[in-house]
């Protein structure tokens, strides 16, 4: 805030604090997981979060992949290498997702 | 070898099944082709021997997984690869009819990587027939890139049949709606339409069939196979002359079972490991001068009246 423009309008500098408010009364969010996408497999296979954590999905292999939940609830664009695709578990249940390019690769994740 | 059923499963002299064999045995990059009861070995660029083992009929190539856009070997990438292979084409003086690439055109799905795939495939000036890999149905649309690009006259996600000289050629799409834990899959619809396709032809019609995926199984620990492919065989099985053409293993696989020949090609791009033989299919990145003696196409020749077609595998090399 110390760098703003001294001549910033009222209602803008206004509006400014207000997304300053929000940001500080959101509640404290879930750490982050991280799946890594490795040697044609989700590693690890299944992972067991609270409700609200984000999962990182990151293709570490040589080729393309993707992630899609068994039901159609979330999936993810091709991920190249060193593409991530992330995911915020709102809600608790099970979770399975595949590969949608090689559906042999299979994960599940347990929100609690 | 005017039959390759019947008399010559029994007969005393080497049947087309023993010459099938030894294709296998033998390995890459020779293959051996029925020449008056004479096993012959042929290259892919010997032209005088391509002309007598094509006294009538014709011959096709197949190239594969050119995975455009893949550049992991930053020294010699997939559009080199590419390229190199056309090269191989547009040198051939025996042209052949046309081509098929049975899959992974491209890497992403991208309209650029398409478009640079088209930009140096159609230096070969052939007819292209194409089937989708899982890497061409990847775009924001699943699979729409590949379909306003392809599709025109096919059925479904992209599968279609066509004739040439008496021989009837259908191309699958097995790389769609893969369901979780399984395999290549085609799918309800695309097996009522291949029943329509092939009802009231003839048994004694020479059908080639190809798809990305392998319709056999030949390593599902790495999704080498496809779910449904039984039922598509069991329509092929009363035909006299059956060949089976895939690619997404990015090696050459072959088997000979009753009538029906499978074989798949090398990739254009990159290798994959034999079945097992790493922890994963992923690409093998071998050094650049070793890349092309494991990079190849397939050229196929049909003789009018034989029913035998003749498989040849060359490497870029």
């Amino acid at each position: 805030m110390m760098l703003l423009p001294s001549r910033l309008p009222r209602r803008g500098l206004g509006t400014l604090i207000a997304f300053a408010l929000l940001f500080s009364l959101s509640p404290a969010r879930a750490a982050d997981t991280t799946i890594s996408i490795s040697n044609f497999a989700f590693a690890p296979v299944e992972t067991t979060i609270p409700v609200g954590t984000t999962v990182v999905f990151k293709n570490d292999d040589d080729t393309i992949h993707s992630v899609l939940a068994d039901d159609g609830s979330f999936h993810s664009e091709a991920l190249d290498s060193g593409d991530e695709f992330k995911f915020t578990f709102a809600k608790s249940g099970v979770f399975s997702y595949h590969c949608g390019l090689h559906p042999f690769m299979q994960g599940k994740i347990i929100v609690k | 070898m005017g039959h390759h059923h019947g008399d010559d499963e029994h007969g005393n002299g080497l049947n087309r099944r023993h010459a099938l064999e030894c294709m296998i045995w033998a390995g890459t990059g020779i293959m051996w082709t029925m020449v008056g009861g004479v096993p012959k070995s042929l290259n892919l660029l010997s032209e005088a021997q391509a002309a007598d083992a094509v006294p009538s009929g014709f011959s096709f190539l197949q190239i594969s997984d050119s995975h455009v856009g893949f550049d992991k070997e930053a020294k010699v990438t997939a559009i080199d690869t590419l390229g190199d292979a056309i090269d191989k084409v547009k040198a051939l003086s025996l042209k052949p009819s046309f081509m098929i690439h049975t899959g992974d055109i491209t890497h992403l799905s991208k309209a650029d990587q398409f478009d640079t795939a088209d930009q140096i495939i159609g230096g070969a000036r052939l007819d292209v027939h194409y089937v989708p890999g899982e890497h061409d149905m990847v775009d924001g649309g699943q699979g729409k890139a590949y379909l306003d690009r392809y599709g025109k006259g096919t059925w479904g996600q992209g599968w279609y049949s066509f004739d040439q000289q008496g021989v009837h050629f259908i191309g699958l799409v097995n790389v769609v709606n893969l369901k979780a834990g399984g395999l290549g899959f085609l799918g309800a619809e695309q097996l009522a339409w291949l029943e329509k396709d092939l009802a009231g032809r003839s048994a004694s019609t020479p059908i080639v069939v190809f798809a990305h995926i392998p319709l056999w199984t030949i390593y599902p620990q790495w999704g080498w196979g496809t779910d449904d492919s039984a039922e598509a065989l069991a329509l092929l099985k009363r035909f006299g002359s059956v060949t089976v053409l895939n690619g997404h293993i990015h090696q050459i696989v072959q088997k000979v079972e009753g009538n029906m020949t499978f074989h798949t090609a090398r990739s254009t791009a990159f290798p994959q490991p034999a079945p097992g033989a790493a922890p994963a299919p992923g690409p093998m990145i071998v050094p650049a001068e070793q890349l092309r003696g494991m990079l190849g196409l397939t050229s196929v020749a049909y003789t009018v009246g034989t029913n035998d077609l003749a498989l040849t595998d060359a490497t870029l090399a």
